[in-house]
């Protein structure tokens, strides 16, 4: 099989904006989460990672929601770094679970709005700001949408379709998200702690994330894509599976397609919301796969849970570990939460790393694994 | 690698109405609302399933789909649950949802409502209820994108990352939804069809046929006979139209040939009972509508919603000329009475009001091709069902204003004119009228005799080449000729007479020529331009040529090209230059281009 | 299936063809006769094409590429324009030139774009266009016409991106005959007051409008063309009522959903007779707007209102210099758009916010 290269990638986030930025103050311990008094978003305090409101990018210009000069900024990053012909055979993909849905917030509700809205609206605004030619594709799929888009990106690059594909997600925390998730009761009282015995849900997070993927090698510590896979749970549509079964499904298929056995894994980057069914499900997937032994993060305690650009961030951040050698520990976690143990970095790692795993689940009883290597 | 895939089940939920594999399975107009109309469409299900109430109105609209795409046949256990996908897509996401949610927030957000406000959750309730466990993807997109879904779904099915995949559409916001599902697998079976872009795209589309539309009547009044008996026996004989300038009064008279319609307009007027002071366009229109109505005779017509369209290109000319010739001295004199009339409206609205036609009317002027096209400007009329029955063509009378015009352009013959031959000179000039009257089919069937034919296909392109010349390659001609036979669904083969438009003139009949061989190459079917006998009569040709084409069908003729002598070089093909009768015609093309490009055919089919 | 307004542009008497100011400080003229604004149209189109092009023909061919360019389309899916007059001065030109010379060595220009097909010929032939091409001539509804096949080319799915263009000129032949014929005031005065003047008689004017219609929804959407519908001769104001109730119906709307109406008053007393009957029956509730003050009478001048609505609803305002009754701060989302030709032809067009 062809190989897919990231090019370049960039990460938007309270942390830092760009990649290299958010690395080097993940090393330094630093997070985006703290406590917010906000009744604009919430009529409690809530602990969550949110810009600040004053950031350049998010001043001027009205003709841009904040969901789309988020992008706008990332993507513009990431083109600095590798600029590619966007008139030709370059794909854009989006990744977003609700867009600009604050705007129902504020707005009148009429037809214009509702147009507004619509993800494919801010598609068009977003492709044609940079120029790109070719139709862009949006996926929806829940907090897997960063995962499915670097999937369906290598995918796109495979068919011999495009060369290019820039890869983009965001997502605003916005009151309907943050109501919709503290009605499951599922937003953390502190800082998130995922895989710990004292987790008790979810700590919510904005932020934009960028990946370009090519047929073409840009420079000579690229790193590649080399497997992916979906599954679903076919068993509830908000709560995960009971097994772990689907998502095991899904690494096992990815590591077919990426020709690499459990063993070759070195690190894994988990979803690890924080609930206690998520990071449950998560440690008997990894059980069943053969992989508790492996060292593994979550980044849900720097970065919150940033749904849309979440498989994005943390993928790019699992990438940033391979090109350095460094993993990054899993912020929150202190005993052992699951019923099945694992192997969570706690403090900075530094080894050979040649081959990670990233996974995702969301509502609708999705899952995504995706394989990184080096070489 | 690339394999073949099949659509093995398709379902359709739109307009208070399910669709499998195409046809109506169930339609319940009276249903107040959309979720009314989803119960009732649960409760034809006959199952109990207690989370479909829990579903929110999107996810009951997708659900339901998949329920009747995989009832009836389909075997999943033919498959392992991870090999099964589901890729879908909308327009706005959970939008629907999303606004209910936030009504909601201010009396205590609700979980169950909040977990719908993600429209993959569409895709998870289906794999649920089947337990597919294959990937699931949720696009968004402005529209139902046929060609992505095709490759993608394909993609995925020969990577044979699924070997099953469920992919569609599935939209509701409101008032407006759509469902289309496919069910898409490597295997054959009953009743599958292929999964390209093009069968997908039909089976989204999920339009009605169009209705068929009729010819039930002909009318016509050319140089060669004043009606259509005589303009047949003219044919027969062989006896073309042409001669001398008798009616126009201009300095071209003796010298260049054309073919004047024999009445005066006295005896016109007469015998349409009108003023002598209309127009001769008029004149010669009312005489042909006439005959054509009187021809279809359509019981309880007055019951009936019909219209008028009607083409010309000189209107009210003949008499603005008069006008003119004393308004250019002074600008206030000249009889108003001549140029009132001037517009090319007016010879309709006239004729239409002579008709006793109200309910619908209009003029087209597209040059040369104006008459064709408003005769399928009519048919669609009917099948859009604007009104009932139309009477359709063109009239046009010979000017000073349209002999010195194309005798500036160099086109007009001395001699007469020699349609698609190697040492044709030009063309003649000439006037008449020609209407069909089309009929849709529940009229059709109240004739007291059988209707003459069908309109089965018609195109109008353009050659987007110059604004009088025709391109070397014939590409209006020959898109417009295609355009006709995909309408009509017919094949160069089915074609068993083209009525050419050929005028005489080299770069005209070249081009068509050209077109022609790019279409029919090597299989040519009998041919000839009846032009031959009428001259070209401009806005009235494509009508006449019309009403010719019908006959051709009625009788089973081939009307002779009339003083063709040498094939063209270019070609391999000739026209027929003798009348035949009682030839098998089923099918039969009439071509007319006009200036600006406007290429138009038409084909008329046997019933 | 909804069919949606996807751009619209207007060369007209007024200042139209950008419309960041829509009519908001009207051009006034004192005469009975209303020239369009001209614009460089070297933005356009280009110099060496637009060199031997007519009046007309420029006006349409203009209008037509700012449609698209408003629209972002490259290549319309079908091209119809309507016109009552077609090329007048060209045709003049031919004629004349023909009874001057007495048929005898005449150049064939003026002939070749005295057709009325030329201005969607035109914009075919500049864009390469090889899609569906036809022009409709029928006096009053012209512009109607060609509305009704584009909704209808929609309707069948045989295209998108429709361009749809109405079209005439006046020259100085039409006007003169046309003033004998007694359409215009016989004393001229601001066309601001068209409205106040009392008398018979109106203004000439001339213009082109092209809108682009699609059936797919759409951020840079102007409205939805909900309906139109065209009669004849109808028997008299009451007939008219029932006509515009039972359209208004057919959509599911009735006059309480209508929140602004644009007539076709023309400030001559004959022409404007039924509209104030109406405006005391069943528009007396409504907001209602005029333009034929603005861009003049001409027979396709409904493309300009139906320009006009498009641009109304999409900016949620109504200029003050069109409003006849009502309040200015209305954000109108159904308008109807009533005109009637000579009394003979009648149109109805509805268009509302998507």
């Amino acid at each position: 099989m062809a190989d897919v290269f990231i090019t370049a990638d960039n990460i938007l986030s309270p942390i830092g904006v760009t990649t290299a930025d958010n690395f080097e103050r993940l090393k330094a311990g630093k997070t985006g989460v703290r406590k917010h008094y906000n009744k604009l978003l919430a009529d409690e305090p809530f602990y969550a990672s949110l810009f600040d409101g004053n950031e350049a990018i998010l001043k001027g210009n009205t003709h841009y929601t904040k969901f789309e000069r988020l992008i706008i900024a990332s993507i513009t990053d990431a083109l600095k770094q590798y600029p590619c012909n966007l008139a030709h055979r370059t794909a854009l993909i989006i990744c977003s679970t609700k867009g600009n849905i604050s705007l129902l917030e504020t707005g009148d509700n009429t037809p214009v709005l509702k147009q507004r809205i619509s993800l494919s609206a801010s598609a068009k605004l977003i492709a044609d700001h940079f120029g790109f030619t070719s139709q862009p594709l949006v996926i929806s799929n829940a907090c897997i949408s960063g995962l499915m888009g670097i999937i369906t990106g290598k995918r796109l690059i495979l068919s011999g379709e495009y060369d290019n594909v820039v890869i983009t997600g965001a997502d605003e925390i916005s009151k309907f998200i943050l109501s919709g998730f503290g009605s499951f009761q599922a937003i953390s009282s502190g800082p998130c702690k995922p895989f710990d015995i004292g987790r008790d849900g979810i700590t919510l997070g904005e932020g934009a994330a960028t990946m370009i993927l090519s047929a073409h090698q840009n420079s000579g510590d690229d790193v590649k894509v080399t497997g992916g896979a979906v599954s679903n749970d076919a068993n509830h549509i908000s709560a995960p599976s009971r097994t772990g079964e689907e998502l095991k499904q899904a690494i096992t298929k990815s590591l077919a397609e990426a020709n690499l056995g459990n063993t070759d894994i070195d690190f894994i980057s988990a979803h690890g919301t924080a609930t206690v069914y998520n990071d449950e499900m998560e440690a008997k997937a990894i059980t069943l796969a053969n992989m508790r032994h492996i060292p593994l993060n979550s980044l849900k305690g720097y970065y919150g849970h940033t749904l849309g650009a979440a498989g994005l961030i943390e993928s790019i951040i699992a990438i940033q570990s391979l090109k350095q050698n460094i993993m990054i520990p899993s912020l929150g976690f202190e005993e052992t939460g699951t019923t099945d143990s694992l192997n969570i970095c706690t403090e900075l790692l530094s080894g050979h790393y040649q081959n990670c795993l990233k996974t995702a689940s969301g509502f609708g009883g999705c899952n995504a694994a995706v394989i990184f290597s080096k070489k | 690698m690339k394999q073949t895939n099949y659509i093995t089940s398709s379902c359709i939920i739109s307009n208070h109405t399910v669709y499998k594999n195409g046809t109506v399975l169930f339609s319940e107009q009276a249903a107040t609302d959309v979720p009314g109309f989803l119960n009732a469409v649960y409760k034809t299900r006959d199952i109990n399933y207690a989370r479909y109430y829990k579903m929110d109105n999107l996810n009951k609209l997708g659900w339901l789909a998949s329920e009747i795409l995989l009832s009836g046949g389909f075997d999943k256990t033919k498959y392992r649950p991870e090999d099964i996908g589901v890729i879908l897509s909308n327009r706005n996401s959970s939008l629907d949802t999303d606004q209910r949610y936030l009504k909601s927030v201010a009396d205590g957000a609700s979980p169950s409502l909040f977990v719908y406000t993600l429209p993959n959750i569409v895709t998870g309730e289906i794999c649920i209820r089947n337990h597919f466990k294959g990937e699931d993807a949720f696009f968004i997109a402005e529209d139902f994108d046929a060609d992505f879904i095709t490759n993608y779904v394909g993609k995925l099915l020969d990577d044979d990352v699924l070997q099953a995949c469920i992919c569609g559409w599935v939209e509701l916001l409101g008032k407006e939804y759509k469902a289309a599902l496919f069910l898409i697998e490597k295997v054959k079976t009953g009743d599958a069809t292929l999964f390209t872009k093009e069968k997908v795209t039909k089976i989204f589309e999920n339009k009605k046929p169009l209705q068929d539309v009729f010819i039930a009547g002909v009318g016509v009044i050319t140089a060669m006979g004043n009606n259509v008996a005589e303009c047949l026996s003219s044919f027969e004989r062989g006896e073309a139209g042409m001669a001398d300038i008798t009616h126009l009064d201009t300095v071209h008279a003796g010298k260049l040939p054309v073919a004047e319609v024999k009445m005066t307009n006295v005896e016109l007027a007469d015998k349409n009972g009108m003023d002598v002071g209309m127009s001769r366009t008029t004149l010669l229109s009312l005489t042909a509508a006439k005959e054509a109505l009187k021809d279809a005779a359509i019981p309880r017509i007055e019951t009936l919603r019909v219209g008028f369209v009607s083409a010309n290109t000189v209107g009210g000319m003949d008499k603005s000329e008069d006008f003119f010739i004393d308004f250019i001295t002074d600008n206030s004199k000249g009889k108003l009475k001549n140029v009132f009339d001037h517009e090319c409206g007016s010879m309709t609205e006239v004729v239409a009001n002579q008709l006793g036609i109200k309910d619908y009317m209009t003029t087209i002027s597209t040059a040369c091709s104006s008459s064709a096209n408003a005769i399928f400007y009519g048919a669609r009329l009917i099948r859009n069902d604007v009104v009932d029955i139309v009477v359709a063509g063109g009239a046009d009378a010979l000017t000073k204003f349209t002999l010195n015009g194309f005798n500036t352009l160099m086109i007009l013959d001395k001699e007469f004119c020699k349609p698609f031959d190697e040492n044709r000179r030009g063309l003649n000039l000439g006037e008449g009228a020609g209407y069909v009257v089309l009929v849709s089919e529940k009229v059709m069937k109240t004739l007291n005799r059988p209707a003459y034919c069908k309109l089965s296909g018609y195109n109008n392109s353009n050659d987007a080449y110059h604004q009088t010349a025709s391109s070397p390659e014939g590409t209006g001609s020959y898109l417009a000729m295609k355009g006709a036979l995909n309408k009509a669904g017919l094949t160069t083969s089915d074609i068993d007479y083209i009525n050419l438009h050929g005028t005489g003139t080299p770069n005209n009949d070249n081009a068509e020529g050209t077109a022609v061989k790019r279409l029919f190459d090597p299989h040519y079917p009998p041919m000839s331009s009846t032009k031959s006998f009428t001259g070209h009569t401009l806005g009235a040709s494509g009508g006449i040529e019309a009403v010719f084409s019908v006959l051709a069908i009625k009788h089973g003729l081939i009307y002779p090209n009339l003083r063709f002598e040498t094939r063209m070089h270019e070609f391999s093909f000739e026209p027929e230059t003798r009348f035949k009768k009682g030839q098998a015609i089923s099918h039969v093309m009439s071509n007319s281009f006009g200036f600006g490009g406007n290429c138009s055919s038409l084909i008329f089919s046997k019933i | 299936m909804k069919i949606y307004i996807r751009s619209a542009a207007c060369i007209s008497p007024q200042k139209t063809l950008h419309q960041d100011d829509l009519l908001t400080n009207p051009v006034e003229y004192n005469d009975t006769r209303l020239k369009a604004i001209e614009p460089d149209y070297s933005a356009y189109l280009d110099p060496k094409l637009t060199r031997r092009m007519s009046h007309v023909i420029k006006m349409g061919v203009g209008t037509a590429m700012e449609c698209l360019r408003n629209g972002e389309i490259t290549m319309p899916g079908a091209v119809i324009t309507g016109t009552a007059y077609g090329c007048l001065e060209d045709t003049v030109t031919f004629l004349t030139r023909m009874i001057d010379m007495n048929e005898e060595m005449l150049p064939p220009t003026a002939f070749i774009q005295s057709t009325h097909n030329t201005v969607a010929a035109q914009i075919a032939l500049m864009l390469k266009c090889h899609s569906y091409n036809n022009t409709f001539v029928h006096k009053g509804i012209s512009f109607e016409s060609a509305l009704l096949d584009g909704i209808m080319l929609l309707n069948e799915g045989e295209a998108d991106n429709v361009l749809v263009g109405g079209t005439d000129e006046m020259t100085d032949a039409s006007y003169t005959i046309l003033k004998r014929l007694g359409l215009y005031k016989r004393f001229p005065g601001s066309n601001l007051s068209l409205f106040k003047t009392n008398s018979t008689g109106t203004i000439g004017g001339e213009g082109a409008a092209f809108v682009l219609l699609s059936d797919k929804a759409s951020a840079v959407n102007l409205a939805e063309l909900t309906g139109m519908q065209n009669f004849y001769k109808p028997k008299g104001i009451d007939d008219i009522e029932a006509r515009i109730v039972a359209f208004l119906k057919t959509h599911n709307l009735g006059m309480a959903n209508v929140d602004l109406v644009i007539t076709g008053k023309n400030g001559d007393l004959k022409n404007d007779a039924g509209y104030d009957q109406l405006a005391n029956t069943i528009f007396n509730n409504c907001a209602i707007a005029n333009y034929k003050h603005l861009c003049g009478e001409y027979p396709t001048s409904s493309a300009f209102a139906f320009w006009m609505a498009a641009n109304i609803v999409k900016n949620g305002k109504v200029p003050a210099s069109v409003l006849e009754a009502g309040a200015e701060n209305i954000r109108p989302k159904t308008i109807l758009i009533y005109n009637h030709y000579l009394n003979l032809y009648h149109s109805l067009m509805l268009v509302s916010t998507c």
